[in-house]
């Protein structure tokens, strides 16, 4: 694929999904770079924001199949890999795959089930594959865990381990829509658009076009000036006072392999710490745990990372 | 007596100012001072040492202060002439304070009786007497008042106008004299014992007296009595206002205009028969101070003046022509050698109507003065709003210091602050620029580009378009940046840099000539904008001198007119002042003033001033526009005449101008009798007297313009019309005379039309306190005090037990704390505190039980602290670290 190939597909997803989820196009452009940067999302934000149809339309447009899984405190770690199931009739164990087994999985309201249920994902999510009883079976490509969670309510819900967190690339948080942009939701309602029914919305690129753009986002050229200035701002997140534990090496691989995207969403084939910066708050928010008495004073991730972005020096001059 | 050269500034002073300039006064009149003195003051310490050895020191103190009090008049007397002449009279002075003594010594008397009256009651009424007659010689000998009720009543009202400064003046006038006196005595006998070895007298505070103290007591009294009068000379100065140097005169003169007149009537015969040899000297003898002028010989004036002045008004005027000079237009034709001033005129004609071809360069320039002033305008609030953020961004700043310090956890020692970049000193744009031609000329193209890019944003940054931080990238740069017309060009050249820097791009030529292109029309742009600026503001300050008229090119000028009155014997000059503050005439002095109306705007403060000016007595010429004039010299009403020719009677003679615009005034005030008619009969020009003064009213300024004294005999009719005035110095007022000087600088600001800016830098003010002044005023906390060690507790609680002396109470209370202290400690909380108290002080059991005891039930008066220090060294011994 080449540069203006993969700026024009990434245009037209984009473009496509404009015409349902209504003026978040930083969360449709964040959670595409991350499905072409081969990883995944956790969204944040209140119910009835539009995560499950920004999910459903994301598959929709691009063509893949797609599958959610409503996470609650009973469900078994079974329900999302599937599981080997005896056929009386064959008198064998045959496998039934799990939701698991499609390229756009929302786990929706992942943290209201228990730890051993969200641990189910992180072979899948990290490794693209599910092993049970013991076979492991690759999942499809491309493979996106799109995960909600909700901010607001903490009875019965159960904090992601961080070694889950870091398998997200991205921590996307989704804020009430602005007046002209819910009146532009209330409006097409009004004119029937049922966000259940998503035939309607004809796919404009195919699987195997994102795998493609996959690769090519890989190649795309990074200086070592900018892999400096990547490290040098996650590094600065375990150095931070209020910041117990800060964003690991998979953070600055993460900001990396976002940065390509943009640049290659911008038809350029290089990185450049333009492409960087944007990203590194939606990189780095879930993968530092703040000191508990900076919690107590209110201090959030992305004040703190903020503040990091402003200490570190973007790589200008050469000399 | 010139009030103009007078030697003291008459202006509003304080105390110590007075005693600085009459310490000044006195010694920059050393001589008339040392004269007197030796005829006034050297008596009366012979005097006085006299009376003391005649007589003891009481006499010798009765003779020093009733010598003082008659010595002071003669000093005042010379003080007063000083002031004002240029030189003073000691025997004068002598003379008027001799013949004032009766009534000096009656005036005196009073004071006496009423100080001594008053001094047994109290200080206040003491002061009362002493401040109602501290001023009573001045205003018996300056102010010519006989009757002592008169002038106990004048010296009052002057004194008490100041109730502050009088109080304090006779403290320090009653004390100065006897702490003269003593440094005189106590200094003397130092310079005697010490310096000279000599045996010296006894102290004055010992004898009772001394003759080196009442040295000092005579020294004293010159430069005293001298301060008082400049005390008096501010008080009136105060209360009277400005004109109080004149009225001063004329008080001085008066004694001087009687003897005159006294002298003149004994002299009266002789006069007579010396008057006809006077007059026929005068008639022959050559005049060198002013000549009579000679109308007959104004126009010869004129034509030298032109010849060998630069008067280039007729043959190359200035153009175009201004709106007077087109009126003056006529008079073109009627003048030899004027072609380039008709020629002038006839251009302007051939243009049109002046005002009508003028209209539209008012318009513009009306344009042009309303888009300045709404640029004016819209600066202004730039400014407010920038002295506005100025104030609120240290506020801003704090307060997103604190959140960001109340958020930020407190680091262990020694655990990594967060790091910061660290500020490094940034080249200018220019020099960055420089370097990066350098890099591309070296070949060093990758370089040079990314210098080039620094330049640019080096020199936006400079020009305020962006704030150049360590962390913006260069695509917020570009996206921050305020300057529309420079952003596409910084995107593209942040572009190429980032292909090259990033992308691994080859720099080639074109790239680095197009970035090179860029950066420099980025850099220069700021350069431009600065040269821009200089330039502005070097006009602004007259720094480029923009072509303008010259001095005679402009017909319609006056300088002609001052050349003429020159040659004809009159001293011309700028009055240099406003006219609203020119001091009142002295009699009989022959200043006169000339205000031009047209070009000279008065203000109503201006023209009520120049009223009373010429009702003093002075001399005002007005010209120009009648209905500007002050109101007594108003006539009904003028009427333009058009071209005529006007007489002006000198003697038996008529002499003739010709006028281009002829004016006439209708209706002339009653006292105005015409010294210019057209004829017709129509008056232009008047003489009228007003009040002591005299006022020459011309109809129009046309016999001042050099176009119109270039004809014919139009200057000698000037001159004939200017010897009205007499022989005095001419003080022409300017354009800027005209208005009154803003009495405070608040009133100038107001009446420069910046009383909106003075509202915004009051706010701004208000503001910056708000931001800076609050936090600076706020009290600060003070830091809390250091933990006392329980032992300390116990001695300064004690102490206030002690004090009130609840030593039981303070043992009892101690009792408990300690137990209560003893119980927490114990884990098992057992009951036995004696035991508790006994493990924890390492005390024996029974030595324990017995001090808990004896303070658990200690009743007896007076060994409450006894037991209560045992309980605490017992306690305090193992748990002051604890406590």
């Amino acid at each position: 694929m080449d540069p203006t190939a993969f700026q024009q597909t990434f245009s037209r997803i984009m473009q496509q999904m404009a015409t349902v989820v209504v003026g978040e196009e930083q969360l449709v452009g964040g959670v595409l770079v991350a499905a072409v940067a081969n990883g995944h999302v956790l969204i944040e934000g209140a119910p009835g924001l539009g995560k499950t149809l920004l999910a459903r339309s994301l598959a929709a447009v691009s063509g893949c199949a797609f599958k959610r899984i409503q996470f609650t405190p009973d469900l078994m770690p079974s329900d999302i890999t599937g599981s080997s199931v005896y056929s009386r009739e064959t008198a064998k164990f045959s496998f039934i795959a799990g939701p698991v087994f499609a390229q756009f999985v929302l786990a929706d309201e992942i943290n209201r089930a228990p730890a051993k249920t969200q641990s189910a994902l992180l072979e899948a999510m990290q490794d693209h594959q599910v092993t049970v009883d013991g076979t492991s079976r690759a999942l499809p490509t491309p493979f996106v865990v799109m995960a909600t969670q909700n901010p607001i309510e903490s009875a019965g819900t159960y904090p992601l381990p961080e070694a889950q967190l870091d398998r997200f690339l991205f921590k996307l948080t989704v804020g009430d829509p602005q007046l002209a942009c819910e009146q532009r939701i209330v409006r097409n309602h009004a004119d029937g658009f049922d966000p259940t029914d998503l035939s309607a919305l004809a796919p404009v690129t195919s699987p195997g076009e994102i795998v493609a753009m996959q690769r090519h986002a890989r190649g795309v050229r990074i200086e070592d000036a900018v892999i400096a200035y990547i490290v040098d701002i996650v590094r600065r997140t375990r150095d931070d006072a209020s910041i117990e534990l800060g964003a690991s090496p998979r953070a600055s691989i993460a900001l990396l392999k976002a940065a390509q995207v943009i640049a290659a969403a911008s038809g350029r084939g290089f990185v450049t710490p333009d492409d960087v910066k944007p990203m590194a708050m939606a990189v780095l928010r879930h993968r530092v745990i703040l000191h508990p008495d900076a919690q107590l004073q209110g201090v959030t991730a992305d004040e703190r990372i903020a503040e990091i972005l402003r200490a570190v020096p973007v790589p200008r001059l050469a000399s | 007596m010139d009030v103009m050269r007078a030697r003291v500034v008459l202006r509003e002073r304080g105390m110590l100012d007075v005693a600085d300039l009459a310490l000044r006064f006195v010694a920059a009149h050393a001589r008339a001072y040392a004269k007197l003195s030796a005829a006034v003051v050297l008596p009366g310490v012979a005097l006085t040492w006299a009376a003391g050895w005649l007589a003891g020191w009481w006499a010798a103190w009765v003779v020093a202060v009733v010598g003082a009090a008659f010595a002071g008049g003669p000093f005042v007397v010379l003080a007063s002439r000083l002031v004002f002449a240029d030189r003073a009279r000691v025997r004068e002075a002598m003379g008027v304070a001799a013949r004032a003594l009766p009534g000096i010594a009656v005036v005196r008397l009073i004071q006496a009786v009423s100080l001594a009256f008053c001094a047994p009651l109290a200080l206040a009424p003491w002061l009362g007497a002493g401040g109602s007659t501290l001023f009573v010689v001045e205003v018996r000998l300056l102010e010519g008042i006989i009757r002592p009720s008169a002038v106990l009543r004048r010296a009052s009202g002057i004194a008490w106008a100041r109730f502050g400064t009088t109080v304090a003046a006779v403290t320090a006038l009653s004390v100065a004299p006897f702490a003269s006196a003593a440094l005189a005595d106590f200094a003397g006998r130092e310079v005697l014992s010490s310096g000279l070895e000599l045996s010296p007298p006894p102290s004055m505070f010992d004898a009772g007296g001394s003759w080196l103290g009442f040295v000092g007591w005579w020294a004293a009294v010159p430069l005293l009595t001298t301060a008082r009068f400049l005390l008096y000379l501010d008080f009136r100065t105060r209360t009277e206002g400005w004109d109080i140097q004149t009225r001063f005169a004329a008080i001085a003169r008066g004694p001087e205009r009687a003897a005159a007149e006294r002298r003149v009537a004994s002299w009266r015969p002789r006069a007579a028969m010396l008057l006809a040899l006077v007059v026929g000297a005068a008639a022959f003898a050559p005049r060198d101070a002013w000549a009579l002028p000679k109308p007959a010989q104004a126009a010869a004036d004129a034509a030298d003046a032109r010849s060998a002045g630069g008067y280039t008004f007729c043959r190359k005027p200035h153009e175009p022509l201004p709106l007077r000079a087109r009126d003056l237009c006529k008079h073109a034709s009627a003048i030899a050698d004027c072609d380039g001033f008709a020629a002038a005129c006839a251009r302007a004609e051939r243009d049109g109507d002046p005002e009508a071809s003028l209209e539209p360069w008012a318009d513009r320039l009306a344009a042009i003065a309303r888009a300045l002033a709404t640029a004016l305008r819209a600066a202004i609030w730039a400014l407010v709003a920038a002295i506005v953020a100025a104030a609120l961004f240290p506020v801003v700043r704090a307060i997103g210091r604190r959140r960001r310090a109340s958020a930020a956890v407190p680091s262990e020692p020694g655990a990594a602050e967060s790091p910061r970049p660290v500020p490094t000193a940034r080249a200018d744009a220019a020099t960055l620029l420089a370097r990066a031609d350098a890099h591309a000329r070296r070949g060093q193209t990758k370089e040079a580009m990314d210098l080039y890019l620094a330049a640019s944003l080096q020199a936006l940054h400079e020009r305020g378009a962006i704030r150049l931080t360590p962390d913006l990238t260069n695509g917020e740069c570009v996206r921050a940046c305020a300057d529309p017309a420079a952003r596409p060009a910084l995107a593209i050249l942040s572009h190429d840099v980032d292909g090259v820097r990033f992308g691994g791009q080859p720099a080639g030529t074109d790239l680095v000539d197009r970035a090179a292109k860029t950066a420099a029309s980025l850099v220069r742009a700021a350069a431009a904008l600065v040269v821009l600026l200089v330039c502005a503001g070097a006009a602004g300050c007259g720094g480029i001198e923009l072509p303008g008229r010259r001095a005679g090119d402009d017909p319609s000028g006056n300088e002609l007119w001052v050349d003429i009155l020159s040659r004809q014997g009159w001293e011309v000059g700028r009055l240099g002042g406003s006219l609203s503050s020119i001091p009142m005439p002295e009699p009989g002095s022959s200043h006169i003033v000339v205000v031009d109306a047209d070009r000279v705007a008065l203000d109503d403060e201006t023209r009520d001033h120049l009223r009373a000016w010429v009702d003093a007595g002075g001399t005002l010429v007005l010209a120009g526009a009648p209905e500007t004039w002050p109101a007594p010299f108003r006539p009904k009403s003028s009427a333009l005449q058009g071209s005529g020719r006007v007489s002006v009677r000198v003697g038996k003679k008529l002499v003739f101008a010709d006028l281009a615009e002829g004016w006439t005034m209708e209706s002339l005030p009653a006292e105005a009798s015409r010294v210019a008619s057209f004829d017709d009969g129509g008056s232009h020009a008047a003489w009228m007297p007003y009040g002591h003064g005299h006022a020459l009213l011309l109809a129009s300024d046309e016999l001042m313009t050099n176009a119109a004294l270039a004809r014919g005999s139009n200057a000698g009719a000037m001159v004939a019309l200017f010897m009205r005035t007499g022989d005095g110095a001419l003080s022409v007022a300017d354009e800027a005379d005209g208005t009154a000087p803003p009495s405070s600088p608040f009133s100038g600001l107001l009446r420069a039309g910046l009383g909106l800016a003075l509202v915004h830098a009051t706010i701004a003010i208000l503001v910056l306190f708000a931001a800076s002044g609050v936090r600076l005023t706020r009290a600060q906390p003070s830091p809390p005090p250091p933990s006392r060690p329980f032992s300390d507790h116990v001695e300064a609680v004690g102490a206030l037990y002690a004090r009130a002396r609840a030593t039981p109470v303070a043992l009892a209370a101690y009792t408990r704390f300690v137990e209560e202290r003893l119980r927490a400690r114990n884990p098992r909380r057992a009951a036995d505190v004696a035991a508790l108290l006994a493990v924890h002080a390492g005390l024996p059991a029974d030595v324990a039980a017995q001090l808990w005891k004896r303070a658990a039930t200690a009743t007896t008066q007076g060994h409450e602290l006894a037991i209560l220090e045992d309980l605490v060294a017992a306690y305090s011994a193992k748990s002051a670290e604890g406590t």
